[in-house]
Order: C-alpha cells, then sequence, then structure tokens
C-alpha cells in the first residue's frame, strides 16, 4: 500500500543536515533536491538513492507479470 | 550638491568635528587617509581651541594657540575641498551603468570556448562535450563513453548517469541538459554471397 510521500530532515549538532525523502519512487525524488537546497540556503555535498528509487521500477515489473499470466 | 555637502562639517564646526565628514567620505570611498587625515584635524583644532581658552586673555601662547586653531581649521576646509574632487570621481564611478571596463581592452584575447550544444544527447555526444558539464569531468565522460561503446548506447539517460557514476545530486543537476536518442543499429554486413550453385565435375 502506498503511504504519503514524506521528506525527513535532520540537522545534526554540527551544523550539517541531512535529508532523506520517504515513499518518493523512483526519479521524483530528485525533483526534491533544488527544494531543499533552497531550505536550508546550501549545497548538497554528497547523496545516495534509497530504496525507494528501485521501488516503483519493481512494482511496475511486477504489474506487467501479472498482465501477462493469462486468468484462464 | 547633496554629495559635497559633507564639507559643511569642517567649514560649520571650525575644524572641531572635520573628522564627522572625514569619515563619511573616506569609509565610503575605503580611503582610510582621509578619515585619518579627518581625526588629525579635528583632535588638532579641538585641543588648540581648548588649551587656547585656558590661557590668559592677549598672552602670546593664547594668540599662537589661536593662531594655530584657526591654521587647522583653514587646513581641513581646503583639504576636504581637494579630497570632494576625488569623491565626485568615485561617486560618479559607482553610478555609472555597467559597461566593457577599459581595463579590460588591454587584456589578452582568450580564445572563445569551443561550443557546446545546450541539449546533449548522451548517445552522441563526445568526451569533451559530456566533460564540459558540471559534475561530470573528464574521468566519468570518458567511464560513460566506454561504457556506451560497451553497450551500444544507453536506452535512459538515468542508464547514462549510473555508467557514469553520477550520484543523484549530480545527475539531477544535468539532467535537463540530457536526452536520450535512441542508438542506430549496427549496420548489418552485407550478405554478399555468391549466387548460384558450384558443381563438382
Amino acid at each position: 500500500m502506498s503511504q504519503r510521500p514524506r521528506i525527513e530532515v535532520t540537522v545534526h549538532p554540527d551544523g550539517t543536515v541531512t535529508a532523506e525523502t520517504l515513499d518518493i519512487l523512483g526519479d521524483r525524488c530528485l525533483d526534491w533536491i533544488a527544494v531543499l537546497e533552497d531550505l536550508v540556503d546550501g549545497r548538497v555535498e554528497d547523496s545516495a538513492y534509497t530504496a525507494d528509487h528501485t521501488r516503483e521500477h519493481n512494482s511496475a515489473w511486477q504489474q506487467q507479470v501479472n498482465r501477462d499470466v493469462d486468468p484462464a | 550638491m547633496a554629495n559635497s555637502a559633507w564639507l559643511l562639517t569642517p567649514i560649520l564646526s571650525f575644524g572641531c568635528a572635520s573628522v564627522a565628514g572625514y569619515l563619511y567620505v573616506g569609509l565610503r570611498a575605503r580611503r582610510p587617509g582621509w578619515w585619518i587625515a579627518g581625526i588629525g584635524y579635528s583632535v588638532g583644532a579641538n585641543v588648540f581651541l581648548f588649551i587656547g581658552e585656558s590661557q590668559p586673555t592677549e598672552s602670546a601662547a593664547s594668540t599662537v594657540l589661536a593662531f594655530l586653531w584657526i591654521f587647522t581649521w583653514m587646513a581641513s576646509v581646503v583639504h576636504a575641498v581637494v579630497i570632494n574632487i576625488s569623491w565626485l570621481d568615485w561617486l560618479a564611478g559607482q553610478r555609472r551603468p555597467p559597461t566593457q571596463p577599459w581595463t579590460y581592452q588591454s587584456a589578452p584575447q582568450v580564445e572563445p570556448a569551443p561550443a557546446v550544444p545546450l541539449l546533449l544527447d548522451v548517445n552522441a555526444a563526445n568526451l569533451d562535450e559530456l566533460a564540459s558539464l558540471p559534475a561530470i569531468g573528464p574521468e566519468r565522460a570518458a567511464r560513460a563513453v566506454a561504457a556506451r561503446e560497451d553497450r551500444n548506447g544507453f536506452a535512459t539517460v538515468a542508464e547514462f548517469a549510473a555508467a557514469a557514476g553520477l550520484a543523484p545530486h549530480q545527475f539531477a543537476a544535468v539532467r535537463d541538459r540530457l536526452t536520450c536518442r535512441p542508438p542506430e543499429p549496427a549496420p548489418q554486413p552485407q550478405q554478399d554471397l555468391p549466387y548460384g550453385r558450384i558443381v563438382d565435375i
């Protein structure tokens, strides 16, 4: 079941900020990078995809498999 | 006229408050020599004025100190008028619309960078074009070109980003400048086999 998209932003004691998009599938998470940079008035130093990035592809692939199965 | 109003401080204060006008122009134009001179004039005028007042009237010391005070006042006014010329020049330079600075005219002519198309096809762009993109550079561009040759082109821009080893934020910065046209199929070797039948007798 799809959950509401969220962004978890953490401000660390040393001033660095980390953020993680949750339930934002595929490349749509990339749209939030510029938003977060504007929000914290900084530049992204490092980033990595989470499992959500490929989750969309997996579900699409799953749908394709189901469609190919003959219901009879 | 308003830009020269600061001249009134040394004139009307008899030199005692010259520092105010000198500080204003010196700090704005970043000319320490101006406001340091203003401090000197103000300190001098105040010292000569107050010490002269404490002297008996019509004494020689009082006359000398009064003369020094007036001299300091006049010097501060004349100096302010001289500074005002440079001050007005500086102000005019600040308000001038940004045009080609004359200092650049003697600068060596730099060869224009090769024009890079606004939208790069990841299946057709050469090494230099890819390397010119932000966060990609020559090393990642070479990696991407090698991967492109290995797999006969990329299917998507994301595939290119993965092959180049771009982090998500680096990909996000360049993805609007990338496109991916399907690679041309490899040319099939012409079947130029001999037509007919060979018969051994």
